[in-house]
């Protein structure tokens, strides 16, 4: 298992977009399992709270493809499909989410971080994969969100 | 009833500017795979499977035993079926 790391970024509406998707590689279906994410925002720092979601998507949407950096210089490209700053939103599992909905304020960074083997991973079907999305009533800063991965 | 040591399976940190840093202890359903943070005190009740000998998320679908892992299998099986009768693309 080769671990990876990619960032994605997306503008903040008052309806849920999508910053960062990384899911099953498109030829070769493969399980990607995250061990660890940090969400924040870009730019002015003041205080609003924004509201972010989790979601497992079934198809990925259209977003800018982002190259996974490698966490040890010697492991194979990532396999996954990763993608950032969607402009056709992923296909989203209803009710299926990794972390529910949930205010933070625009100052804060939130990291999670599994214990090794209790990760969050997405069947290795074709488009399956996992979304983080946010918005706020008024606010338009970037988004940011990091994932780290094993494959 | 704080969760044991056993059951943590993640730790969430939240950091601001001038504030401290608060960490929380999190777990993920076995049922579900969904991140759960423990927040001491929130009144939230989770469920704990004997099967799985694991906590869940405490929601009504996760109530019955059906490991994560099994539900993942079913879709990558039915994916594989779909695809040897030349149903997908």
């Amino acid at each position: 298992m080769a671990k990876y790391q990619a960032k994605g970024d997306q503008t903040l509406t008052t309806t849920f977009t999508t910053a960062l998707t990384v899911g099953s590689n498109a030829t070769t279906a493969q399980r990607n399992t995250l061990y660890r994410f940090i969400l924040s925002l870009g730019l002015t720092a003041s205080d609003s709270q924004i509201t972010w979601e989790g979601q497992r998507a079934s198809a990925l949407g259209t977003a800018t493809a982002v190259t996974p950096g490698l966490l040890d210089p010697g492991d194979r490209a990532a396999q996954a499909a990763v993608g950032e700053n969607h402009t056709v939103e992923p296909t989203l599992t209803a009710d299926a989410f990794f972390f529910e909905e949930m205010a933070l304020n625009a100052r804060a960074t939130f990291m999670w971080n599994a214990f090794p083997g209790e990760v969050v991973n997405h069947a290795a079907t074709v488009g399956a994969g996992l979304a983080w999305k946010a918005l706020h009533a008024s606010r338009t800063e970037d988004f940011l969100v990091q994932a780290y991965w094993d494959e | 009833m704080p969760i044991p040591q056993l059951w943590r399976s993640g730790e969430v940190s939240v950091s601001e500017p001038d504030k401290p840093t608060r960490e929380y202890r999190s777990f993920v359903c076995c049922h579900c795979n969904k991140i759960i943070i423990v927040k001491p005190g929130s009144g939230r009740q989770r469920g704990f499977c004997f099967q799985c000998m694991k906590p869940n998320c405490g929601v009504k679908p996760c109530d019955r035993c059906r490991p994560w892992e099994a539900k993942l299998e079913a879709a990558e099986g039915r994916r594989r079926f779909w695809k040897q009768m030349d149903l997908t693309h």
